[in-house]
């Protein structure tokens, strides 16, 4: 009888994979005020992982430091380990452009790039790594459209400017363009803020199917959303000194049926948010 | 240099290595390329200083209370002093300030029109004030000319103003027309809610709101056609003493420059950086009062 | 610095333009009929202002015909009235400054925006539109004064001796010329360009940017292959405005162009362009002379009209196509 726990112990040790992303005690400021503050957590890969919670306790702050896009800001400092794959991201060894051709981004506004048609749009990750060959491209795009669930509506229009499409479809147009350059790790900004109820669906929907292939990090306003689509969740919030904290962490079923900490309780009965 | 695809290998194994391979020399173009836009800002600020300090080192020995305040005389040597520029501040101020006067009632009212008003036709002079930004001022000295001087055989200050009005009532015009519109439509309508008639809202409300960015446009003016030569050349004839009555031939600084220039008296050459200089702060500082309500009117609309 | 084309329109709550607002003007009456008097004066003005310059160009084109637009020779006092040399020397300047100007000033803006630290802006633009501010009769001192002797000591001999005196650099050396007078246009349509671009890249949404950093673009391929397509139509606007400066410019360029008879052949070749001729020239040939001085000045107004038409044009198909 005890064979048969400590084998099962065992087993389901080894069959947790090892985390894709891992955060320990990552805090965000800018310029001396604190925006997020010690928050730690593993991705688990090949997983849906949404951070929830009310404005302002730092989600998309956090979210932006996965892909180094403070880096774009002067005043923003990031303290921390946040590591891909066991390796630190802010290691030396790491080329940046390389860092986030492995970690894409969606915007939760749909940003097509206004110059390019289509097709441009799904390649342009791809041009901007030096990719040339034609037949590769062509492949790639079908294939990003494709995961993107936006090859039918488009494939006969390819060469159409990006603006001819609606909101929805330039926001799938957006995850095939950062699918395009195969990423390990997808983050997605509340990548539905902007859309009408139908094409919410099936962003939902492609997230199922996505995951099959990357990893997902996404924050969302919408903790039905989180429910929804995600199997881990991180919810945060807002301290006294206006700096974000990880309240708790955990699948998503407990995070929402069976949560430990009461401002967790809280804020799923929406108390408050 | 394009790599050779091996379709055997994994997309992503594709692009992994693209992104290797490429890597050093992409980030090589783009410091290269930063350093090519650091250049293009560095080789402007190279005649900036080269044209300000040739003016400073030419003309700041000319800065005394003589020049500015007695009149020149004429030179009958080549060592003759040159006296004073006090005719040309003097008819810069009456040819400027006769053309300013002219213009601001035109401005307005054009720019009223332009805004309040609907229809084809009104589109179409809107059309036509913006052309009219683009045409050479010389044409409009031309213009001016055939109606002035050429009639009357005589060179008058106000002819100078006249054609500088050309110059300036286009620009003022678009300028004043965006500072009308820029006016938040909430306080407009509110205005009239309240039953104002739409005179009453242009006066009590827009203008009030939207002078600021207005006298933007105003001082901006008033520097350009400080510094306008060729729309008055040659219609205002030359003066050695300073008068204030239209009717008579006047010397602006920017026409007194361009005549001296060529002259051969060496002093008379020499002093036009000592104008030069005068007229480089004079347009300085109204360019500078156009900024300061340019912050005026950026702080009040947030 | 004031430009005539306003790039931003960045009200959030909605001004009167946004809102396309219609006023009751109508029950205003003596309001709307002031307006309306001011509407039909500026028609007027302009009508006469084109009319007039053609009127008195008329006699022009008789004494002058059809070789105004194909003779080479071109002598106001001696009664010659070819003009090509005018045109050809009008679109070598002009041509060249933008050369000079065009990359410059949008590398300036670019770099003011992505270069310069956040507290410089101000002043490093601020700078850039001093350079706007001067008068050009001033660049036509300064230009004279202390470009010429450069160019004709020290650039213009370096020049011939480094491309062997093939064309353009086989003329002789005087100094001044089309060379010169391209470079003072370029310095004075210089911050145009960048303030105008300026203005465009500002309002650029940060998304479009991020969007790009997102998926592994440098910093440079963000901007040349992003940021600069979208921001087509701007930068047109910029560049047009400063060509419409560049075909007016007269006083500057009297002072460094040296005047021309013939067609300007080469870099070091003196010429004047159309706006400059008409400066220089009014009074030279007596009464005859003015008159095709007008039609200098026909040509003059038709091209500089052509122009912001074309560019108009332009303008309005890139928006549409990328918007």
């Amino acid at each position: 009888m005890s064979d048969e726990i400590f084998t099962a112990t065992v087993s389901q040790e080894n069959s947790t994979p090892a985390p894709k992303m891992n955060l320990e005690k990552v805090s965000v400021s800018f310029a001396g005020r604190t925006a997020v503050r010690d928050v730690s957590y593993s991705v688990e890969p090949l997983k849906v992982t949404s951070m929830i919670g009310p404005s302002g306790s730092g989600k998309t702050t956090l979210l932006r430091a996965m892909n180094r896009m403070h880096d774009l800001t002067p005043s923003a400092k990031v303290t921390g380990r946040i590591s891909l794959d066991g390796k630190d991201v802010f290691d030396k060894s790491i080329r940046l452009t390389d860092l986030r051709v492995r970690v894409g981004m969606v915007f939760q506004r749909p940003n097509p790039f206004p110059a390019m048609s289509i097709y441009e749009n799904a390649i342009a990750g791809l041009r901007f790594v030096g990719v040339k060959d034609k037949s590769f491209l062509q492949e790639s795009a079908e294939r990003s459209l494709r995961a993107a669930a936006l090859w039918d509506s488009v494939k006969d229009r390819l060469n159409a400017a990006a603006g001819t499409l609606s909101g929805g479809e330039q926001q799938r147009l957006c995850i095939a363009r950062s699918l395009a350059v195969e990423p390990e790790v997808l983050l997605m900004d509340e990548p539905t803020a902007s859309l009408d109820p139908i094409a919410t669906k099936q962003i939902e929907d492609l997230t199922q199917q996505l995951k099959e292939i990357v990893t997902i990090v996404i924050v969302t306003h919408n903790m039905q959303q989180a429910s929804r689509v995600s199997d881990n969740c991180a919810f945060l919030l807002m301290a006294d000194d206006m700096a974000g904290e990880l309240i708790e962490f955990d699948r998503t079923e407990k995070i929402f049926n069976n949560p430990k900490d009461p401002r967790t309780i809280d804020y799923i009965q929406g108390k408050f948010g | 240099m394009t790599t050779m695809i091996n379709h055997s290998m994994a997309p992503r194994d594709v692009i992994r290595v693209a992104s290797e391979k490429s890597g050093r020399k992409r980030e090589f173009w783009s410091r290269f390329y930063f350093v090519l836009l650091g250049i293009s800002f560095m080789v402007i600020m190279v005649p900036l200083f080269g044209v300000l300090s040739t003016i400073v080192s030419r003309g700041y020995h000319f800065l005394t209370w003589q020049f500015i305040s007695t009149n020149p005389i004429p030179p009958t040597s080549p060592l003759s002093p040159i006296g004073g520029v006090k005719n040309a501040l003097v008819g810069s101020l009456l040819v400027t300030g006769i053309a300013i006067l002219i213009a601001i009632p035109l401005t307005l009212m054009l720019s009223i029109a332009i805004f309040e008003l609907r229809g084809r036709l009104v589109g179409a002079v809107e059309r036509g004030v913006e052309i009219f930004v683009g045409m050479p001022s010389i044409t409009f000295g031309l213009l001016i000319s055939v109606f002035t001087v050429a009639v009357t055989h005589r060179f008058e200050a106000w002819y100078g103003s006249v054609s500088l009005c050309f110059v300036l009532l286009p620009v003022a015009t678009v300028n004043m027309v965006a500072a009308l519109r820029s006016v938040p439509a909430t306080l407009i309508e509110a205005g009239l809610g309240l039953g104002s008639r739409p005179s009453q809202v242009m006066r009590r409300i827009i203008l009030p709101t939207a002078l600021p960015r207005i006298l933007t446009g105003f001082f901006l003016s008033i520097s350009r056609a400080l510094g306008e030569t060729a729309p008055v050349l040659f219609l205002i004839g030359a003066v050695l003493v300073p008068h204030i009555n239209p009717r008579l031939p006047s010397t602006t600084l920017p026409t007194q420059i361009y005549a001296y220039f060529g002259s051969q008296f060496p002093s008379q050459r020499n002093a036009c950086w000592g104008m030069a200089l005068l007229l480089v702060i004079f347009v300085l500082f109204f360019n500078v009062l156009s900024r300061i309500f340019l912050a005026i009117s950026k702080k009040a609309n947030g | 610095m004031s430009t005539a084309i306003d790039v931003s329109s960045n009200s959030e709550s909605g001004s009167a333009a946004d809102r396309e607002l219609r006023l009751p003007v109508r029950s205003d009456t003596l309001y709307r009929v002031v307006s309306i008097f001011f509407v039909f004066l500026f028609l007027v003005v302009g009508v006469v202002y084109f009319w007039s310059i053609l009127d008195k160009s008329f006699a022009g084109w008789k004494a002058a015909g059809f070789s105004f637009f194909t003779g080479t020779s071109w002598n106001l006092n001696g009664g010659q009235y070819g003009a090509v040399p005018l045109f050809a020397s009008t679109v070598e300047t002009t041509v060249l400054g933008m050369l000079f100007a065009a990359p410059i000033g949008i590398g300036a803006a670019l770099a003011i925006i992505f270069l310069i630290p956040r507290k410089l802006q101000l002043l490093a633009s601020s700078l850039v539109e001093l350079l706007a501010i001067v008068p050009s009769v001033i660049y036509g001192a300064w230009g004279f004064i202390v470009l010429q002797p450069i160019m004709y000591h020290h650039l213009d001999p370096w020049l011939q001796r480094t491309f062997h005196s093939s064309w353009p650099v086989n003329g002789p050396i005087t100094g001044e010329g089309i060379l010169l007078g391209g470079v003072v246009l370029a310095t004075m349509c210089v911050p145009i360009v960048t303030a105008v671009s300026r203005d465009v890249f500002e309002v650029v949404p940060r998304e479009l940017i991020e969007g790009a950093v997102a998926i592994g673009a440098t910093r440079s391929q963000v901007i040349r292959r992003v940021l600069l397509p979208a921001c087509r139509s701007g930068v047109l606007a910029a560049l047009t405005l400063a060509l419409g400066r560049a075909l007016g410019e007269t006083i500057a360029l009297t002072f460094v162009m040296g005047g021309a008879n013939f067609v300007p052949t080469n870099l070091f070749a003196s010429g004047s362009t159309l706006a400059s001729d008409i400066a220089s020239e009014l009074g030279n040939g007596g009464p005859t002379g003015d008159s095709v001085l007008f039609c200098v000045a026909v040509c003059l107004v038709v091209l500089v009209g052509l122009v912001n038409a074309a560019s108009r044009i332009i303008i309005a198909r890139t928006q549409r196509k990328f918007l």
